[in-house]
């Protein structure tokens, strides 16, 4: 390995003296990149949207309904749903949101009642008070993710889903969703909306030690026969059905993503296949001072190799620098699936820029390698 | 000028190098035929099918979205008759009473209408293709997309098979078509079954046909004079862009995806011609030492890069074209994304794009290499 990096100064060297031919292919590989990165980001989004929604906690939707704006469920199921064995806690959510359909600008409106909140959800106050949310009828917390895409602060009244509301608070949970919605009061939003006396839908916290399949199907039984029928799923299998319905989509963009990654890896192979041809005579010489094959096919891969990692550090920076900079959440039935490149996907990208790097340098190395050394001479 | 046989030998003389940029090009022509077919699917169906003779009336507080629009039946039946300026064909008003459900049966997701036999006049777009449209209780016809939408396949909505909807039987009776529309992804049934299903005692809103676009302003007046009925009217113009403008931004981010793979694309094509200008910065001086201008030099390059670009963008199109069309589902709805003639145009135009962009600047540097230089072989 020391071997190997005592050439790195060589290596960049070639690379600077095609200046142009480098650049191209750098930026080549950096736009092509920035695809595959945005592309990883949508798929971590889902996958962050499922395991957050991995919490204790059934949802109670009215039967055949598809989006929240649909559901309609009388407030007073609340004291039977509580009455049934296993149910810990029961929290009648009136929801609001702009569009049931796919959309970049989610607002999600959950109107609650003010002494059940904390019971069902785990809330980590960033800004502002609870209890300041109590008291404000017209009061909203806010999801810092909400917070952040419409640059809201503690304070401010502003319009969120055609309701005009105070910024009480700015929450974080570990709950799926909240993110990007905003808790108001029942009362306030049963008003708005012409939909007193109704919920959307109750959370249900199941009790420590109970069977959550068999309260759902408890709590459907019960209600067979009321004027709504009911539907309840854990809030997985729930937020699992949400996701379902953009999977095509999902699996299209990765589609995508991997077209973008063979651009790449055709770009790099024609440059360290340019790259090597021009060299012939260089890596004749280096041969007959001593260097081994592996060697030279090791120098021929490690600029393959650097120029796709620097066009994936490139592309995936400038994919993280936008959704930074401009917040982007795909809302999806209610749920928002927040493009936020973490970690992993920088990680993934990074990992995906080098087995490029290498698969484009495969053929050109091994055509040097192949190439007899009275003939590469010859061309010195 | 260079002879075009030139020009050909030159870019067959490097066999692998052309090969991965056509390559290249073709996989850049392939992203930017998809993207521009996704972000057209997304606008097209939903304001497509738009006509200005039409206006929807809905509830007060529906805003433009028919999801939230809720209009008591009776209310609905009264502004359906009392509407003034609407077409009669036949003896029958042209005043569709609608009721849209989005109803889930386990992971699918079905969107049923239940109209009436108005709703045939007020929609000329659907035609029925299969069958016949639902006469008899608990009938249904079933569009293009539905199968996509609901992630059904074909046999499974053929006339004459049963799909149980609302915790009904329905019997598949017709199969109905509406190219670039949202109808395709939809299942109709007759208005009283699906009231019935879905134990609804109200409607989602009144279709109109006018009998000219100009008898608008009257039906706006109607809907505002009649308080009592709490509607508005609404063309169908309007909602649709409503509906369309929601879809824009990811229609947009698409096609912000499709410039970033013309722009890789260039770069592609911009790489493999500097690197024949550096190939060849001898055999280009000795052209220009011959009589030929730089100019003719310049534009032979460019040429060069052009017929490459050509050349992957084809391929990439055939491609495409080979792949056909593919169907997708999206939230409340389906979209049909087809590699038609206009869009294997832009993504070749794309990729004439990519190869005249790339060859400029290759060009103009080889010809501004002083001669006696290039002659030496240094460039």
């Amino acid at each position: 390995m020391r071997e190997v990096f005592a050439f790195l100064p060589y290596v960049v060297r070639t690379a600077l003296r095609a200046r142009t031919r480098s650049l191209l292919t750098l930026l080549g590989a950096s736009m092509a990149m920035a695809l595959f990165a945005f592309v990883r980001t949508v798929d971590d989004g889902v996958q962050a949207l499922d395991e957050r929604s991995q919490q204790p906690v059934l949802v109670v939707f009215q039967d055949s309904r598809f989006c929240p704006l649909t559901s309609e469920l009388p407030l007073r199921y609340e004291r039977d749903i509580a009455a049934v064995p296993g149910v810990a806690a029961v929290l009648p959510t009136l929801v609001f949101i702009n569009s049931c359909r796919s959309n970049l600008d989610l607002v999600t409106l959950h109107g609650v009642a003010q002494d059940d909140l904390e019971n069902l959800y785990d809330l980590e106050l960033l800004a502002g008070s609870v209890a300041a949310w109590k008291t404000a009828s017209d009061g909203a917390l806010v999801g810092e993710r909400l917070a952040q895409r419409r640059k809201l602060e503690v304070g401010a009244r502003v319009r969120l889903g055609e309701v005009d509301v105070l910024v009480s608070g700015i929450v974080r949970s570990t709950f799926a969703g909240v993110a990007n919605l905003a808790f108001v009061h029942l009362d306030q939003l049963g008003l708005a909306r012409k939909r007193q006396g109704a919920a959307t839908e109750f959370l249900v916290k199941v009790a420590p030690g109970a069977d959550p399949e068999q309260v759902a199907q408890r709590i459907d039984d019960h209600f067979r026969t009321d004027e709504a029928r009911t539907d309840t799923k854990s809030m997985q299998a729930f937020v699992a059905a949400a996701i379902g319905e953009i999977t095509q989509v999902v699996e299209f963009a990765r589609w995508l993503g991997y077209l973008a990654v063979l651009v790449i890896v055709l770009v790099l192979a024609n440059t360290v296949h340019i790259s090597a041809e021009s060299r012939a005579g260089e890596m004749a010489v280096l041969e007959t001072v001593g260097m081994t094959k592996g060697k030279l096919m090791a120098l021929i891969a490690s600029e393959g190799i650097g120029l796709g990692l620097c066009g994936g550090l490139i592309g995936t920076g400038i994919v993280v620098g936008l959704l930074t900079a401009w917040p982007v959440t795909l809302g999806v039935e209610g749920y928002g699936i927040d493009l936020v490149p973490g970690p992993d996907t920088v990680l993934h990208s990074l990992l995906a820029a080098l087995a490029i790097g290498v698969v484009a340098s495969l053929i050109p190395a091994f055509s040097v390698a192949r190439r007899p050394l009275h003939r590469a001479v010859k061309e010195e | 000028m260079l002879s075009f046989s030139y020009q050909l030998r030159n870019l067959l003389r490097r066999r692998a190098r052309t090969a991965a940029t056509i390559g290249g090009i073709a996989a850049t022509t392939m992203l930017v035929i998809a993207m521009n077919a996704f972000a057209d699917g997304m606008t097209t169906a939903a304001a497509g099918s738009a006509r200005d003779d039409t206006v929807f009336l809905l509830g007060v507080s529906a805003e433009v979205d028919l999801v939230r629009s809720v209009i008591p039946r009776g209310s609905a039946e009264v502004a359906a008759a009392a509407a003034p300026g609407v077409l009669t064909v036949d003896g029958l008003r042209a005043a569709s009473v609608e009721l849209h459900i989005a109803t889930r049966t386990g992971d699918q997701v079905g969107l049923i209408r239940g109209v009436t036999e108005a709703g045939y006049l007020v929609h000329p777009q659907v035609t029925v293709v299969d069958g016949r449209e639902p006469r008899a209780p608990f009938e249904i016809m079933v569009g293009s997309l539905a199968g996509t939408r609901m992630g059904l396949p074909p046999a499974e909505l053929a006339v004459g098979r049963t799909m149980r909807l609302e915790h009904r039987d329905f019997t598949i009776v017709g199969r109905f078509a509406a190219p670039a529309t949202t109808f395709e992804a939809e299942i109709w049934a007759r208005l009283p079954d699906v009231m019935l299903a879905t134990k609804r005692e109200d409607v989602s809103c009144i279709v109109l046909r006018l009998e000219r676009p100009e008898n608008l302003s009257e039906v706006q007046l109607f809907a505002g004079r009649r308080l009592d009925l709490e509607i508005t009217a609404v063309t169908e113009r309007e909602l649709l862009q409503t509906l369309a403008s929601s879809l824009g931004p990811i229609a947009a981010l698409a096609r912000w995806m499709a410039a970033m793979a013309v722009i890789a694309g260039a770069f592609a094509c911009a790489n493999t011609m500097f690197a024949a200008v550096l190939a060849r910065t001898r055999e280009l001086a000795t052209l220009r030492a011959l009589g030929y201008s730089p100019f003719a030099v310049a534009a032979g390059l460019v040429q060069e890069s052009v017929m490459v670009a050509f050349a992957g963008g084809a391929v990439g199109s055939l491609l495409a074209f080979a792949i056909g069309s593919v169907s997708l589902r999206y939230p409340m709805g389906a979209l049909q994304l087809e590699p038609d003639l206009p869009s294997r145009a832009i993504g070749l135009s794309a990729a004439l794009v990519s190869g005249l962009l790339g060859g400029i600047v290759p060009a103009v540097r080889a010809v501004r290499i002083p001669l006696v230089e290039a002659i030496g072989g240094r460039a």
